[in-house]
């Protein structure tokens, strides 16, 4: 297991967002969190990268605990992710915005950036590269010096997976990726993940497409108003009673 | 947003550059020597680099400073005491001067910087005027409201900068260094992760960037050159008094840069440019001064928020979030606890 | 000379306390600062000094000049700097305001001339002494104005329709333009309201300091806003309560120090507080 969480819990007044949610995410799978609107599930990823602390809980990460490090420190650790409401640097262009996502990985500072040393150019020159691989690997090279602000939905959402592949993570967290894009971008989009997957990389996905997850995911865990429901494969969570009611039960029209 | 100043990193500017640097070496030829005409060109190199220094905070990492005519009041305290008390050259009073206004920048700025920006504003402003109060009433080593007079002039090999053209030449020098560092700073790993925090903080921290240090950063590097800008002024006006760094400079060193647009590298050289001319090109002007500035500032910041040359309307919206935005408290982290919680 | 300072204190806390109050006004309904509002304090102060000289020496003349003077302004500056740009980041309003600020400045100026105006005293006599202390008229005055006017506020916010509208857009700005209730009259009127507050301090605080001038407003409109974070700016008791203290501390403190470092002594405390309890004294906890 690489990634494990257990009894994560996050209030916000009187409302449990989380509520002692366990989770163990498996190396170089595909793990799908779904649930219902306002399930929690937002929270629970702004929990993990340390963006809202939870208030009690243990994520341990490769046998470290790291609930309590800031999130640069978590992308540090190698977990990157994307957000629901995308959150590129509007004012950026496309290709910056990627080389900003390699940050973790390079030293060079303000004597570097005025003296353009070697080292500096080296890492600008690296930096540049991979940036250009990733951009081209989403299908966004001739637009890389557009501000990323004048690109449509669905390529936001492609830089933003192109800007958290930067930091080389070792865990991806997709937020709803596939919001807002078509049946083609979203076919496209199914093959990209499971590309991630073949190339290493472990994903945990938040998504309401139920075709994407069906196909993707390699176990999928359910949340309902913060508490853990179900898990187990797509089968397994289809014929779940508890989930069948959460989706279409009466309490939800 | 179509100019080619706009543009982020790519596009070569060097030709551009390279006129501009020729035509300011050219002034004094132009101006055929009026001392005059030459001591407004020497200002406005000075204003340039105060604006441009001034971006580093608000264009380029997107916070806020009124206390940036107090730094440049540090910076020229310093140099001139040091150099009237202990008989120091130019060459060792700038430095320190620079440096030590770096150090009360980063002071402030880690004590401050986690506030949100409209208590930033007033944390700022007050620091202003605690310094302008202090220089006042510190009469042993200021000379409180009598100000420090004749502030002995640089000399370089030996030889004193007296013509207001040598001086010009100083300036300039000066201020093309500056431009060029902060060209640099900005077009490198450090300036990306300014502006990756201006453009948001939390995407910025998901993406390893310490927002918090690198703030503090361009508030120290934009305390130190306006520290410097505060050594070369004094020795070049040799005369420096309290009222000279108030509310007002800040206030003028902002409304260059929101003027002349912020977040890129030409606008704050443009901004500074026009309001150093506006009162000199338009004399009968000339006790309207502030009020023009006012309505300046008010006019652009309705109708062309961006500056006349700024990389992004510093104060337009982040994308997406157009209604209702004014009503968010601060930071975005609550805005996703809204959004988390719903 | 210890009581004295304490009832000079006071008298001017009172000034505080009232710039403080619509300091709060403002920040409550739309988390804004207008940093105007020194300008509209000095704006006050002429159109009284104005009506005094001109027109009549009827002292509630000057003062309702100065009242609608604020409201006016206060009126526009919400127009141009707030209703215009709504939707915008609102520290471009703050510094659309700080762009106001020094319009009205120095067209005052210029309109007025640069050198202080005396204001004629009013009611300076001695209504009491109390221990070698004196207090004046004036004093007993501008207390007895303020405590009204606070009075008024709580009336207005808690018994009428119109302080509940403000109350609830205060409390939830989208609810209550959901509600159907006129989120705009509502912010303009409040903005109006706290313009005017500060005009109505201006034309007092002139004939108590006797002196108008083009300058005048700005550093009591730092100790207004220091006041207000001071008791905590989410509450109006805590404003009132931040400028008595203010005022008190403001004057003994001239007892330990120079009288140069007056000023020092306020903007210290706004640092303070902003940097350790920007909930001031009287807020509430929640996160500025």
């Amino acid at each position: 297991m690489i990634l494990e969480i257990t009894k994560l819990e996050k209030k916000f007044g009187g409302l449990t967002a989380v509520n002692a949610v366990d989770l163990s995410v498996k190396e170089e799978t595909i793990h799908a969190v779904i649930g219902p609107n306002g399930a929690g599930k937002t929270t629970f990823f702004n929990n993990i990268t340390s963006i809202i602390p939870a208030d009690s809980g243990r994520i341990i990460w490769k046998g470290e605990r790291i609930e309590r490090l800031s999130p640069q420190a978590i992308s540090a650790k190698g977990i990157a992710r994307t957000f629901q409401n995308i959150r590129l640097f509007a004012y950026m262009s496309v290709l910056d915005n990627v080389i900003t996502g390699t940050h973790n990985h390079y030293k060079s500072f303000v004597w570097g950036a005025i003296s353009r040393n070697a080292r500096y150019r080296r890492e600008e020159k690296e930096s540049r590269e991979l940036a250009m691989e990733l951009i081209e690997k989403v299908g966004l090279a001739d637009k890389r010096h557009e501000y990323a602000r004048n690109l449509p939905y669905g390529e936001q959402r492609k830089l933003e997976i192109a800007r958290a592949l930067a930091s080389k993570p070792k865990l991806l967290l997709l937020d709803e990726p596939a919001a807002g894009m078509n049946n083609a971008e979203t076919e496209e989009l199914d093959q990209f993940i499971r590309a991630l997957r073949e190339d290493g990389l472990t994903v945990l996905i938040i998504e309401h497409d139920v075709r994407l997850i069906m196909s993707i995911a390699d176990r999928i865990t359910v949340l309902d108003y913060g508490v853990k429901i179900a898990e187990g494969n797509a089968v397994e969570v289809q014929n779940d009673d508890r989930v069948i009611e959460a989706y279409l039960g009466k309490r939800r029209a | 947003m179509n100019t080619f100043m706009a543009m982020p990193l790519k596009r070569n500017q060097t030709p551009f550059w390279i006129g501009a640097v020729v035509l300011v070496l050219a002034v004094p030829g132009l101006l055929g020597g009026s001392d005059y005409l030459i001591q407004i060109a020497t200002m406005m190199a000075l204003y340039v680099v105060l604006a441009s220094s001034l971006n580093l905070i608000i264009g380029f990492t997107g916070m806020y400073s009124l206390g940036h005519g107090a730094f440049y009041g540090i910076g020229a305290y310093t140099s001139a005491i040091l150099a009237i008390n202990l008989d120091w050259t130019f060459w060792v009073t700038m430095p320190i001067a620079g440096i030590l206004t770096a150090l009360v920048g980063a002071f402030l700025g880690l004590a401050t910087l986690r506030l949100r920006q409209t208590f930033l504003v007033f944390g700022t402003l007050a620091f202003g005027e605690i310094v302008r109060i202090l220089i006042m009433n510190w009469p042993s080593l200021t000379r409180g409201p009598m100000g420090i007079p004749g502030i002995p002039p640089p000399s370089i090999l030996g030889f004193e900068l007296v013509s207001s053209t040598q001086y010009y030449y100083l300036i300039l020098v000066f201020a093309i260094l500056m431009v060029f560092l902060i060209f640099r700073l900005y077009h490198s790993r450090v300036g990306r992760a300014w502006v990756a925090i201006r453009e948001d903080e939390i995407a910025a921290s998901s993406m390893g960037i310490s927002v918090f240090g690198y703030k503090v950063l361009a508030f120290t590097i934009a305390c130190l050159i306006a520290g410097l800008a505060g050594a070369f002024y004094a020795h070049f006006i040799t005369f420096i008094s309290a009222d000279q760094f108030g509310m007002n400079e800040s206030f003028l060193i902002l409304t260059m840069v929101a003027l002349g647009g912020t977040g890129s590298i030409i606008g704050p050289i443009i901004g500074a440019l026009i309001l150093i001319i506006i009162p000199e090109a338009f004399r009968f002007l000339a006790e309207y001064r502030m009020v023009l500035y006012g309505a300046l500032l008010i006019l652009v910041i309705v109708v062309k928020p961006e500056g006349l040359a700024g990389v992004k309307g510093l104060f337009a919206p982040a994308s997406g979030a157009r209604r209702f935005s004014f009503l968010r408290s601060g930071f975005s982290a609550e805005c996703e606890k809204v959004e988390g919680a719903k | 000379m210890f009581l004295q300072q304490l009832i000079n204190g006071i008298a001017q806390g009172s000034l505080f306390a009232l710039i403080a109050i619509s300091f709060s006004l403002v920040w409550g309904l739309l988390r804004m600062v207008n940093f105007a509002m020194g300008e509209l304090y000095m704006l006050g102060a002429y159109a009284g000094w104005l009506v005094v000289m001109h027109v009549t020496p009827n002292l509630g003349v000057a003062l309702f000049a100065g009242f609608m003077v604020g409201w006016i302004v206060g009126w526009l500056i919400e127009k141009v700097a707030f209703k215009a740009m709504r939707g915008v980041p609102h520290i471009a309003s703050l510094v659309c305001t700080i762009g106001f600020s020094f319009f009205l400045k120095e067209t005052a100026s210029t309109l007025f001339g640069a050198e202080t105006k005396s204001m004629p005293s009013y009611y300076s006599q001695t209504a009491f002494t109390i221990a070698e202390a004196n207090i004046s008229w004036l004093q007993v005055l501008m207390v007895a104005v303020a405590i009204i006017m606070m009075v008024l506020l709580q009336l207005l916010f808690y018994r009428t329709k119109v302080g509940l509208a403000v109350r609830a857009v205060a409390l939830d700005y989208r609810t209550a333009s959901l509600m159907g209730m006129k989120v705009d009259r509502v912010t303009s009127l409040a903005f109006s309201l706290s313009g005017a507050l500060v005009g109505f301090v201006g034309v007092l605080a002139a004939i108590y300091y006797n002196a108008v001038n083009a300058g005048m407003g700005f550093v009591p409109a730092i100790k207004g806003f220091t006041a207000a974070v001071f008791g905590g700016i989410t509450s109006i008791p805590g404003a009132i309560l931040g400028g008595y203290l203010l005022g008190a501390i403001e004057n003994l403190s001239v007892k330990f120090m120079s009288s140069g470092y007056r000023d020092f002594v306020s903007f210290l405390i706004l640092i303070i507080f902003l940097l350790f309890r920007p909930n001031g004294i009287l807020g509430k906890k929640t996160k500025l």
